[in-house]
Formats: structure tokens, C-alpha cells, sequence
């Protein structure tokens, strides 16, 4: 059950209707960022 | 296929602190990380500021990094060991084209921001306590004036008295900053003095989404009550009546899953009272 549908106007960040966390087997590879890539390191 | 997070929606706006509770597993973890990033989407979106991030490679979710920071759980893993406070700080800012002279010019303000002595810079981040460890992870996450913060549990390694102090800390910056948290947490105490809003989770669904209030005075939804009661309070004779209620909840529980399990078509117990 979908009990919200995300405001996505005004909102720093709306999460909508995200399916996600899939096993790592049926994950896409390469396109998911490393930690510190997210902490803003030079890690290329 | 296994799927941590299912058709989970929720936004955090400015100035807002959205505190993300539930049981361990519940997928909470991995929304904090779907929004950094750093767990995959398979379906949905996750929309910053007007503009889908869910689909972004690499190279071009970059420049995010100085829009949307995290402090992690852990401040002794989450933390280079072998690098100075001030090395530590300055290096999101060098990443991110500010000199390295205005990057130090910036330690002392983010070390007072953080609640750290001015002195902290030149010293290793194993000579410092927990708390003030997590300072330090916070000072980073400050570095570049982010707009959201995602907090991934960021007192749960902490003991209760240093665990208020970073939350105040962490109210402070954002009165003084206006930044935005999402904020995970499995303890109701905490999302109940830093949240707004406040989103339950369960088994990688949303259950409930309200205000801080509504939510954990008046739950609509009965895991969340049960969150509530597993919740400990100092009152020894308010703490035996959730004792009592818990273990009513549990035991009709059972009965129910028992009932349901040996006699598949016989009415709920809990229909019967």
C-alpha cells in the first residue's frame, strides 16, 4: 500500500514510490557512488 | 528478487528535520542511501530540489556532494585514523575547487560550529572520544554548506548523555544554517526531540507518515503503538502498563498466527473478543 505521495514542489528531496535495495545479484553495476565520492573526496 | 525498500514516498523540505524510524531491517538504512546514492533504485524516483538524482552516473552526481552530506553511524569507522581533524575537514573542500588557504581559513569556524576546541585541528581523530568524534563527522558534513544532511543513525554508537548533547548540536546547526536533515533513526526518543515530521517503517514499507506529534502521541497505525511501547519510560508503574499492553499484543499475536496456521478457514482470536 502507497500511503504517500510525495509533495515533490518545495521539498529539498521527495522520495517517490521508490522501489530499491535490490539484491545484490539483480543490482545494475557501476552506477552506484562510493562513500566518499558522497562526502566529496577526490576518489576518481 | 529480494527488495529492501517497496514503494516508499516521502519528502523533506527545507529547514525540516524528517526523522526515520523503525525496527532493524525495516529498509530505513537503505532509503538514507538511495537518496546519497548509494543504493540502487529499481523503480520511483528520488527528486532534489525539482530535479530527478535517482538515475545520475558518477561523474555527474558530483557536484551533489556539496548539496546533500550524511553522517554515518559509526565515527570510529566513519573517520580516517591516520589523518589530523583539519586534514579531514579540508579535504571535501579542496575536492570541491576552494584553495587550500580558504580551506584552513574555514577549519576554525567549522571546529566552533561543531562545538570542538580551536585547538582540535592539528590533533588525530583517535584522540578523541566518541562524541567528539561525531563533532568531527559533523564538522565534515558541514564543510559545504549542504542543504540536507541524511544522519544515518548518528547517535546510536553515542551513550545517553553524550547522545542529547549531539542532538542539540545538531538542532543548533540547523536554527543557525537552516539546513535539512533526514534523519534515521531506531529510537523514538530521539526522532521525538530532533523531528518535525516522522516517517514509520516496516519491513520496507511505509506505515505511517505525520507530524512529530501526531505520530508519536496519537499513532494511526498499530506498529506504531507497538513501537511506542517497546520504548522504555522512566515512570516504573506507566512502564509495567506498556509492559502489560506489549505482551497482550504479543500473545494475541501468536494466538492469531496460531489459529490462522492450524485451522486455515476458523475465525481471528482477535475477532472472537
Amino acid at each position: 500500500m502507497n500511503i504517500l505521495i510525495a509533495s515533490v514542489a518545495g521539498a529539498v528531496v521527495a522520495v517517490v514510490g521508490v522501489i530499491g535495495g535490490v539484491h545484490a545479484a539483480e543490482q545494475p553495476t557501476g552506477t552506484s557512488p562510493s562513500q566518499s565520492s558522497v562526502v566529496g573526496y577526490a576518489d576518481d | 528478487m529480494l527488495i529492501a525498500v517497496d514503494h516508499v514516498s516521502l519528502d523533506v523540505r527545507a529547514h525540516e528535520t524528517v526523522g526515520l524510524v523503525g525496527e532493524s531491517g525495516s529498509g530505513k538504512t537503505t532509503v538514507g542511501r538511495a537518496v546519497l546514492g548509494l543504493a540502487p533504485v529499481a523503480s520511483g524516483a528520488i527528486v532534489y530540489d525539482g530535479s530527478p538524482i535517482h538515475h545520475l552516473s558518477r561523474a555527474r552526481r558530483r557536484p551533489l556532494a556539496s548539496r546533500i552530506q550524511v553522517v554515518f553511524q559509526d565515527p570510529f569507522s566513519s573517520l580516517n585514523p591516520a589523518m589530523c581533524v583539519e586534514d579531514i575537514l579540508v579535504e571535501p573542500l579542496l575536492a570541491n575547487g576552494v584553495s587550500a588557504t580558504e580551506g584552513r581559513a574555514r577549519v576554525g569556524r567549522l571546529l566552533d560550529q561543531a562545538g570542538l576546541p580551536a585547538n582540535s585541528g592539528r590533533r588525530h581523530v583517535r584522540e578523541f572520544s566518541g562524541g567528539q568524534r561525531q563533532r568531527v563527522a559533523i564538522a565534515r558534513a558541514l564543510a559545504l554548506e549542504p542543504e540536507l544532511i541524511v544522519c544515518d543513525e548518528p547517535v546510536s554508537a553515542l551513550d545517553l548523555s553524550t547522545q542529547d548533547r549531539i542532538l542539540q548540536l545538531f538542532i543548533e546547526i540547523q536554527q543557525s544554517t537552516g539546513v535539512a536533515y533526514l534523519f534515521i533513526s531506531h529510537d523514538l526518543a530521539v526522532i521525538r526531540q530532533i523531528s518535525h515530521r516522522v516517517a514509520v517503517m516496516k519491513q520496507g514499507r511505509l506505515v505511517e507518515f505525520g507530524s512529530c506529534e501526531q505520530v508519536t502521541l496519537r499513532p494511526a497505525d498499530a506498529f506504531t503503538e507497538e513501537l511506542l511501547l517497546a520504548s522504555p519510560v522512566a515512570d516504573p508503574l506507566r512502564q509495567r502498563d506498556r509492559r502489560r499492553r506489549r505482551l497482550e499484543r504479543s500473545q494475541g499475536s501468536i494466538l492469531s498466527h496460531a489459529s490462522a496456521s492450524m485451522n486455515p478457514g476458523s475465525p481471528n482470536p482477535e475477532e472472537i473478543k
